[in-house]
Order: structure tokens, then C-alpha cells, then sequence
């Protein structure tokens, strides 16, 4: 035993961490846990039944080899083949190529708009990020917009008009609609416009306009992803629809009803939140988030403190709760609640507490999908707090299924004369598809304006290929923030933006003189938008707008809406209404694909659901007691019966999930689209047409059928078997932790020390402030051209991600503790990887980073097997043979394409590093500190990645290298990662019986 | 012996014969033959610049 080493057991593992697992195998130890823990590759990775099958030998493939290098030397002087580099003959002026142009714009997203920059190269977007210039953003945004640079490059994108399906023109396409259009003025006859909500006022004026032009157009705003609850439980809390911003900033105490804040579309909301619990030194101020929900969400693993309820008894909670903060006077709260519910006296005491001390500090959020009486319950206990960490807007109503339905019925009656259709797909979204579809064909004219054709479309005689937003201008609202968005992009294909081809409308029946968009956009905002009075001319200010991307408003502030009691009794009452037995469905936008709209991104697919770590599809989830109860396990098919509707559907068993409840992802089961063909189940018609909360299902019908599905799942494999990863602690565990410090082990090594003359590059990733969210691996993807390689390759574990994000649960099944860890490659400085590699294809640079020459390596996968980390890919088959044009212009040039028979991971995006420091060099000066930003570093939201000069001391990241809660990953093997750790820090107000047990 | 070599010539020969139909069967053939002119490939992307857009940094 060598001298040098402190062997102190008690240092090897920190005091006070359960154990954690990673899947219900793992929990119980299973026979095929253990064998997968020791396997390197999971079983069926390197089967060759992905070459053809041949009873040839190795020895005679290379005997016939021999020959036909002799033939081929014959026809080497071959001209064929060759082909032409044409430059250009006049270069467009803002293109210098190996340099990046950025450009700032907007990604729209129904009641959303996501200010971007986007990252240029030779011309084409190859990048997202969000705009720094944004006061609330700060430089974030959400992960389908750093996504969607993928569905610009979309093969199945629509090249050219077509009328009843045969190639046309814009000009034939507008004459025939024009036509339609003034008959049905003529006749009088209703048209329908059918489109997603917007938050641009720009298009609302043009469609106001539309609407003077063709009095008889009925618009309709639909967002299938928002569900019709919420706004009943506005305009019965509020008298209108809101819109509801929390404002977490202000918040100590967070309580959500199934409201999935930290799932990704809110990063203003992340950074509120995640500020808070970035701790290096014990304090009394953290803020606590109670959930309350039915089926995980990302929020739920988040919790400090997560009650798992039935959805449907959330409402009766909340005015439980209301109660206790002493409102409710006229209503009557059942005895029983809320131990009916499985709540604990202390549990119920604890949330009660919490809130009345919080007082106006306190928060209370209801998800989307959750029934109308939730909603007005939450806005009860919002007004009984007079919390001031939210805003409440008033904004304009959605249309809902009812309404839908109502015009199904109309046009099924051959009322309507012409229908258009932007940016919606109801004949995949509406529930009773076939009836929807029956009625439209009976439209005289159908009309689709959109990206990719897809259910509706179909349906169309005329099919128009809409603009990428990357190809498109437009405006859009935020609160006193108004975003623009600009081409960075001249259009691919014969397309045009939505509002062009109704302006043309327009033009065609003399409402309008606007040339295009471009000049209505500007001379709306030369109007409205430009201050009065300002000194600058119009062209400099909207220079400058579209620079920055955005205009901050300067008006007088709208008054929030009230609440209102009058709807309080009846609300209460159907709060406290008993449900149908049987189970309780939850149907909730899918975390990537949302409402089906991004179904044909292979990225999003790809994207492993942040809990179940499901790729490819949508596995109905239920809890662990109820799939026991049936005999069910992870993907075996059972038969589910909702809303008349009956689907043979895969399981995936979730912990944490309260008993008797289900929950399934919308958005996937298309029938179009090269990527999103057949993958998953569409679950669009199991929502319950004509009730109020159609998202919610009652008296559900489960039962086990024969069949087996083997699920793309992620998690299950690169496994770190048994060691200490993942540390969470309580707030009063690292107060102690804290006091009596915590020896750091120092090991004697038998190589020589390394020095690193300039930088030293290194890491910190704070699991108190990760989410989950994944943001991190999909801008690695799109950064570093990692390929898609698809289900079947998935469930081999040849999953291409650099970035993985682990999720471990702690404690029991029924409800788990979750922390997130991102994992990638750790850069050690004591490779265990370097030291294998037989044709020293991997190395260590002189500024710390481990290093990979693709061309060099010969495929024998030793670093990978070294690897402790598991943080290794081997590129098992050509992943990017597959690309259909023009999908490999979503290339970055600046990083290689790796092909088969070479392993890759993670590389500090040394592109990113490589182009700063020849920046520095060229400006004569040192690199400044937060100035190299990998793209992981970038996209989080919550600032949870951090990255810089370890040599630096006055660094961000030396200084958090420092924390008390700092620890490497698996540090007792030697390797010296170049990232530490920060633990992950909860705030519960109940600590459970195995919280401060020693490490089993 | 003799059928050593024998085995070993045959072989070369079957290489020699079979290579082409393996791997190099296009070659074989342009070598001795005329191919069609091969069909024009698919028009490339135009990839323009966007009109009247303003960048933040290039």
C-alpha cells in the first residue's frame, strides 16, 4: 500500500447518500441488472446483421480483394465522376466564408415567441442560441428552438403549390382562392380560416384587414397543446383568458398543481427558479417547490417535496388548502380531504405552513391539462396569498373542441363556401379525425398553407408550401418586449410566408397596396412602433431593431385582471364530485414533439424523454403497484379503452406515479412525414369531445394484451454499477456537511505531472441548478453533427448523444426523489482511455482536453471499454448514409463528420475554444473569462454548466471548483476528471427516515 | 504438392473471375465496354442571402 495515499473509508463516500437507481432493475438487482452492469456494450451492439448476410470468410473477401485492385488500376485514368466547383461570379457581400454571420430573430410557438440569434455559415443556418440582448431571456431559450434549424433542411419540406395534387403555381393557387373567396362575399356564404394562436400584432392586423375584406370569414385560433381547461378556469376566475407568467424571482414557496414550469418552454422561469438553490454555502433562503400531480413531470423531479395525487383531486385539494388560508366562506369542504387523498396530517401541515408564512411570497401554478376547477381553485389561493410572483395578462380566447366541433357540424351541413388552413392539423388533432375529415371534404374549396403536407393537407385541393420562420419576417408581443424576426435564409423552394400569400388575398380582392410583408411589417412599425418624435430616421431605427431583434416598449402598464367569486361554488362543487372508478387518463403535449407539429425531427425523437428516458415514441405510463396488479411489464401491450376509443398500447412502469392514474404524450402516431411516419401511437382520439376538461379521461378501461414491444430506452445502459455518482443532499444535511468540512483524498500517481503552459480547460455542473431539461443535448447535437441513428439502433445502446443527461431516483417506488446529472466526457487528466489506445488516436492537449484523431483511429473500441465514465460512441454502422438532401446542410463545417469505425465524445467544443483564441490573438489580448462558451454551457437555461480557465483563479469556474458541495465523479479511480460536480441541494420540509443514513 | 498448387492456382483464377462480380463489376465493364453517359444529377440548392436582413456580428 503505497504511503502517499489517505486511505479514510469514510471520505470515499460522502455521509448522508442513500443509494440511487437508475430503473426498477436496478432497484431490485435482477439477474439481468447484474449481467448488464457487466457488460461493456449492451447485448446485440456489435451484431453484424446490419451487413448483408454472405457465407464469406474474411480470409477470402481479402483473396477477391486482391483482384479487383489489379482491374481497378486499369481504369484509374477514369474521367468520370468528376465533377465542377463554380465560384461565384458576384459574391454576396455579407458572406466571407470560414467566418459565421449571426443574425437575431424569432422562434414562434403558438402563445410563445422565443427570441433567437441564429448562427450562420456560407449563408445557411446551422445553429440556435438564444439572443442575449433579451432582458428576460438572457441569452436562453427553449429546446425545440434550438431544434428547429433541423426542420428548415427537412427533405419532406413542400417544394411547390399544387392543386388537386398535380405541380402549379403561387399565381394559378391565389386566382382560385381569390375566386372563392368573392363568390362566398357574394353569396354570403361563412369561410373558414382556421389557424395557431399568435402573439404578432402585425398579423393580427392583417387579418383584421381580411376580415373587412371578406365580412363572412370566420378565424379561428386553435392550439391543441394548451387544452380547453385552463381557459375555462379563466374566464371563470377572471371573466376573460389570461395568460400567466410566473415570476419566481419573488417566490420562496412554490406550490404546483401538475404545472410543468421546468419542463424547457420557460427559461425566464428556469433561471428564477434555479437561482436560488445555486448554494455554495448553507443558507436559510432556498426556495421550496411543493408538486402535487398525478403522473411525473419534468417539475415533479424537481420537487422538494412531491405528493403524488390523482389529477383529478387536485381542485378539491387546492380549495381544501383555500380553506385553511381562510377563504372559501361559502364553501362546504367534505370531511375526510385530505387524508382521502393518501396526505399525511403532516405532510398537509407542513404544505399549510409553508404557504401562510410565505404569505405574498408564495406561488401557486396549475398545469394546462389539469380540469377548469383547478384552475379556479389556484387562482383562489393566489388571491387569498396576494402573491406577487405572477403576472396575469388578459389575452385573446383560443378556440376549444367545442367550438371545433360546432363548425365539423356546419360544414358537414355544406354551409361553408372555402376553408384555409394555416399552421394546424386537424385531421390528426381533432379527436374524432374521421368525422372531421367526412365534414371537410364537403368544403367546396379547402385550402393548406404549411411546412411538411401532412393529414390535412391531404385532404386539400390546394397545397401551398409555407416558409421556415428561419426564411420569414414577422413580429411578436412578450409583455412590453416586441421581438422581430428576419430571414437569415433567401427561400429554399417556390414557398412564401403565411401572411404574404394573405396579402395577395388581399391585393386579389382590392383591400390592399402593400407589395409584401416585409413593407406592411415596416410601415405598421414605422406607425406604431417608432416613438414619436425620435430624431433618428425609420430605416435607422428598424436597422437597429432587427440588429438587437427587439424593441422594448415604453407604455402605460395594463391592468391585471381581477379575480372573480361568483363562479366559486359551482367550481368547488364539481371539485368535490366523485369520479367513475376505473382509471384516471392524463393526455399531455409530448416534453419534444409537443402537439405532433416537430414529430418529423429525428432530433426531437431522438431527445430521450427527460423521466422515462423513451425515445421513439410514446409508452403509456402507469404506476408500479397498478402494473404489479395487471401482471405488466416495460413494454408489454395492453389494451386501453377511453372516450369509445380503443388502443393496443405498450406500457412503461414509472415510479413515483400515483396509483390508479395513467398518463400518455400526444403529438406522435403520425401518418406523414419521412421521420415521423408510425412512430408511436396517436393518442389525439382518446380526449373526450364535449366535456370540459377533454385532456382528462375518467372510467378509463386497462387491460393486459398479448404482444411486446421492445421500448428505445436509453437509461438502461451505460451503467457506472454500484459507485458513488450522484450526491443529494438536504438543505440540513450540507449545513453539516458544511461545518465539519469535508478531507479531499489526494492520490499519489506514478506519471509524471502535467503542466499546461496557457489554459488549463475545466468544467463545473451544479446538479442544483440542472433540470433535466436536456436543452444541453440537443445543442451539443446540433453543434457538434451528431447523427440520429434511429429505434432499432437505440435499443442496441448505440445511442450517439456526447451530452446524456442520467436520471437516479432515491428512496421508494411510490415516490422517488430525482436528480438529474449530465454526463460526458470528463477530459481527465489521467485518461484511462489515453493510455489503451493501440494507434494513440486519443491524446491529451497541452490546455487539458482529451482529445480525438478521427482518422487515426482504427475502430478497436479499448478507450471505450476503459472508459469509466461511459461517455465514449462508437460510430457501429455509417450513421449519416442515411441523410436525405438537403438534410446535410444543417452541418457545422467547423466540426468533422465522423464516419463508421471511428469512436467519438465529447470535445469541449474545441471549435468554440480554437475560435476565441484566434480572436484573442488577432485582438492582442487574453481570453476573457466566460468568452469560450461550449454549446451545452450556452443552451442551459438555468445556468448549471459552467466553463472556463481552471489556470485562472479570478475564474467563474475555479472560484464554484471550490464549493463546499463540490465532488469529481468517481474520483477514487484516479483519473483526474476536469469536472467537478456540485451536489444536488433540496429543500424539503419533511426530512424522511432515510435522509442522514449513512451510505448502505 | 502438385495438388497444392494446384488448389492455389485455381483459386487465384476463381479471385480473378469472382472479384469483379463482388466488388469491381462496373469497372470490368467500363474497362472494356462504353457505358450510357450517365444521367445529370439532381440540381443543387441554391443557397441566397437573405434581402434586407441585418446581421448582429459576423
Amino acid at each position: 500500500m503505497d504511503k502517499h495515499i489517505h486511505h479514510d473509508p469514510n471520505d470515499l463516500l460522502p455521509i448522508g447518500t442513500p443509494r440511487h437507481w437508475r430503473s426498477l432493475d436496478e432497484r431490485a438487482e435482477t439477474p439481468e441488472a447484474r449481467q448488464a452492469a457487466h457488460d461493456e456494450f449492451k447485448p446485440g451492439a456489435m451484431d453484424p446483421e446490419d451487413r448483408p448476410s454472405t457465407n464469406l470468410s474474411r480470409r477470402t473477401f481479402l483473396t477477391l480483394v486482391g483482384a479487383t485492385t489489379a482491374l481497378a488500376a486499369t481504369v484509374a485514368c477514369d474521367k468520370k465522376g468528376r465533377s465542377t466547383v463554380v465560384p461565384y461570379t458576384k459574391r454576396p457581400q455579407e458572406i466571407v466564408p470560414g467566418v459565421a454571420n449571426h443574425y437575431a430573430s424569432t422562434f414562434p410557438e403558438g402563445r410563445r415567441a422565443y427570441s433567437v440569434l441564429v448562427k450562420t455559415r456560407e449563408g445557411r443556418p446551422i445553429h440556435i442560441t438564444g439572443n442575449d440582448e433579451h432582458p428576460r431571456l438572457k441569452g436562453k431559450t427553449s429546446p425545440r428552438a434550438l431544434s428547429d434549424v433541423l426542420r428548415l433542411y427537412d427533405p419532406d419540406r413542400l417544394r411547390l403549390p399544387k392543386i388537386s395534387g398535380r405541380p402549379s403555381s403561387w399565381v394559378e393557387a391565389e386566382q382560385t382562392l381569390v375566386a372563392a373567396l368573392a363568390a362566398a362575399k357574394r353569396e354570403a356564404k361563412p369561410v373558414l380560416l382556421l389557424t395557431g394562436a399568435t402573439t404578432s400584432p402585425t398579423r393580427r392586423a392583417l387579418l383584421k384587414e381580411l376580415q373587412g375584406a371578406v365580412p363572412t370569414l370566420r378565424h379561428l385560433a386553435w392550439e391543441p397543446s394548451l387544452g380547453d381547461a385552463a381557459q375555462e378556469g379563466a374566464l371563470a376566475a377572471y371573466g376573460t383568458a389570461v395568460d400567466i407568467r410566473p415570476r419566481l424571482e419573488k417566490a420562496k414557496v412554490i406550490l404546483s398543481l401538475g404545472a410543468d414550469f421546468l419542463n424547457g418552454d420557460d427559461p425566464e422561469a428556469i433561471a428564477a427558479f434555479t437561482a436560488k438553490r445555486r448554494l455554495s454555502e448553507p443558507v436559510a433562503t432556498m426556495n421550496r417547490l411543493w408538486v402535487l400531480e398525478g403522473a411525473m413531470s419534468l417539475t415533479g423531479t424537481n420537487a422538494d417535496q412531491r405528493v403524488p395525487v390523482r389529477s383529478s383531486r387536485l381542485a378539491a385539494l387546492a380549495f381544501a388548502l383555500a380553506k385553511e388560508l381562510g377563504g372559501t366562506a361559502n364553501v362546504t369542504v367534505p370531511a375526510g380531504l385530505p387524508a382521502s387523498e393518501g396526505i399525511s396530517t403532516e405532510t398537509w401541515t407542513s404544505l399549510v405552513h409553508d404557504l401562510k408564512a410565505a404569505g405574498r411570497e408564495a406561488v401557486v401554478l396549475c398545469g394546462d391539462a389539469m380540469p377548469a376547477e383547478a384552475h379556479v381553485a389556484a387562482a383562489l389561493l393566489n388571491n387569498l396569498l396576494g402573491s406577487q410572483a405572477l403576472d396575469i395578462r388578459a389575452t385573446e380566447s383560443l378556440a376549444t373542441l367545442k367550438d371545433l366541433e360546432a363548425v365539423r357540424q356546419d360544414m358537414a351541413a355544406g354551409k361553408y363556401a372555402a376553408a384555409l388552413l394555416w399552421d394546424v392539423n386537424p385531421a390528426y388533432a381533432f379527436p374524432k379525425a374521421a368525422d372531421w375529415k367526412d365534414a371537410f371534404g364537403k368544403v367546396p374549396t379547402r385550402a393548406w398553407i404549411g411546412l411538411i403536407e401532412d393529414e390535412s393537407a391531404a385532404q386539400c385541393t390546394l397545397v401551398l408550401p409555407e416558409h421556415h420562420w428561419l426564411e420569414a419576417w414577422g413580429d411578436y408581443l412578450d409583455d412590453s418586449v416586441l421581438t422581430l424576426q428576419q430571414p437569415t435564409i433567401g427561400a429554399l423552394y417556390t414557398s412564401k410566408q403565411g401572411e404574404d400569400f394573405l396579402l395577395t388575398l388581399l391585393k386579389g380582392l382590392g383591400a390592399t397596396k402593400a407589395p409584401d410583408y416585409h413593407a406592411y411589417l415596416q410601415a405598421r412599425w414605422q406607425k406604431e412602433v417608432q416613438p414619436a418624435g425620435s430624431f433618428a430616421s425609420f430605416d435607422r431605427f428598424f436597422q437597429s431593431a432587427l440588429h438587437d431583434g427587439l424593441v422594448r416598449l415604453e407604455g402605460k402598464a395594463t391592468t391585471a385582471p381581477t379575480f372573480k367569486s361568483t363562479a366559486l361554488a359551482d367550481m368547488a362543487a364539481r371539485a368535490f364530485a366523485s369520479q367513475p372508478s376505473g382509471f384516471e387518463l392524463l393526455l399531455r403535449p409530448g416534453t419534444q414533439v409537443l402537439d405532433g407539429r416537430y414529430a418529423n425531427s429525428s432530433w426531437l425523437q431522438e431527445l430521450p424523454d427527460p423521466i422515462t428516458k423513451a425515445t421513439w415514441g410514446n409508452p403509456l405510463s402507469l404506476s408500479v403497484a397498478d402494473a404489479q396488479a395487471l401482471g405488466v411489464k416495460d413494454g408489454d401491450m395492453v389494451e386501453l379503452e377511453a372516450a369509445g376509443t380503443k388502443l393496443r398500447h405498450p406500457v412503461i412502469l414509472q415510479p413515483g406515479q400515483a396509483k390508479g392514474t395513467l398518463a400518455l404524450a400526444l403529438g406522435y402516431g403520425r401518418k406523414t412525414g419521412g421521420v415521423a411516419r408510425g412512430v408511436g401511437f396517436n393518442a389525439f382520439p382518446l380526449l373526450a369531445l364535449g366535456t370540459s376538461d377533454p385532456n382528462l379521461q375518467f372510467g378509463t378501461k386497462l387491460s393486459k394484451a398479448r404482444g411486446h414491444m421492445d421500448l428505445p430506452v436509453t437509461q438502461s445502459h451505460h451503467r457506472m454499477e454500484g459507485r458513488d455518482l450522484v450526491r443529494s443532499f438536504s438543505l440540513a444535511e450540507f449545513t453539516k456537511e458544511a461545518e465539519h468540512g469535508h478531507a479531499h483524498i489526494e492520490h499519489a500517481t506514478l506519471y509524471p505531472e502535467q503542466s499546461f503552459p496557457d489554459h488549463k480547460w475545466g468544467m463545473v455542473i451544479d446538479l442544483s441548478a440542472c433540470i433535466g431539461c436536456s436543452a444541453c443535448s440537443l445543442a451539443c447535437q446540433s453543434e457538434n453533427n451528431i447523427p440520429s441513428v434511429g429505434p432499432d439502433q437505440i435499443t442496441k445502446g448505440r445511442e450517439m448523444h456526447w451530452m446524456r443527461i442520467d436520471r437516479y431516483y432515491e428512496g421508494e417506488i411510490e415516490n422517488p426523489k430525482v436528480v438529474h446529472q449530465p454526463m460526458l466526457c470528463q477530459h481527465c487528466d489521467a485518461a484511462p482511455c489515453e493510455n489503451v489506445c493501440p494507434v494513440n488516436a486519443t491524446n491529451h492537449s497541452p490546455d487539458g482536453l482529451n482529445q480525438m484523431a478521427y482518422n487515426r483511429c482504427v475502430g478497436t473500441r479499448y478507450c471505450a471499454n476503459n472508459c469509466p465514465y461511459k461517455v465514449r460512441r462508437f460510430n457501429f454502422l455509417e450513421f449519416t448514409a442515411d441523410k436525405i438532401e438537403p438534410a446535410s446542410l444543417v452541418y457545422n463545417p467547423e466540426v468533422t463528420v465522423r464516419p463508421r469505425g471511428v469512436m467519438e465524445k465529447c470535445t469541449f467544443c474545441v471549435q468554440r475554444i480554437q475560435d476565441v483564441k484566434i480572436r484573442a490573438k488577432g485582438d492582442n489580448r487574453p481570453i476573457k473569462d466566460g468568452e469560450v462558451q461550449p454549446a451545452c454551457a450556452a443552451a442551459c437555461p438555468s445556468h448549471a454548466i459552467v466553463f472556463g480557465d481552471l489556470k485562472d483563479p479570478n475564474s467563474e469556474v475555479s472560484k464554484l471548483a471550490k464549493s463546499k458541495r463540490g465532488y469529481k465523479v468517481l474520483e477514487e479511480v484516479g483519473a483526474r476528471p476536469a469536472i467537478t460536480y456540485l451536489a444536488d441541494l433540496k429543500n424539503p420540509a419533511i426530512v424522511s427516515a432515510h435522509e442522514g443514513a449513512t451510505h448502505e | 504438392m502438385e495438388s497444392k498448387n494446384r488448389r492455389e492456382i485455381l483459386g487465384s483464377v476463381a479471385a480473378l473471375l469472382a472479384a469483379p462480380l463482388v466488388l469491381g463489376k462496373e469497372a470490368v465493364v467500363d474497362t472494356f465496354f462504353k457505358t450510357k453517359a450517365e444521367a445529370e444529377p439532381e440540381p443543387r440548392l441554391a443557397i441566397t442571402p437573405p434581402a434586407h436582413s441585418v446581421k448582429r456580428r459576423g
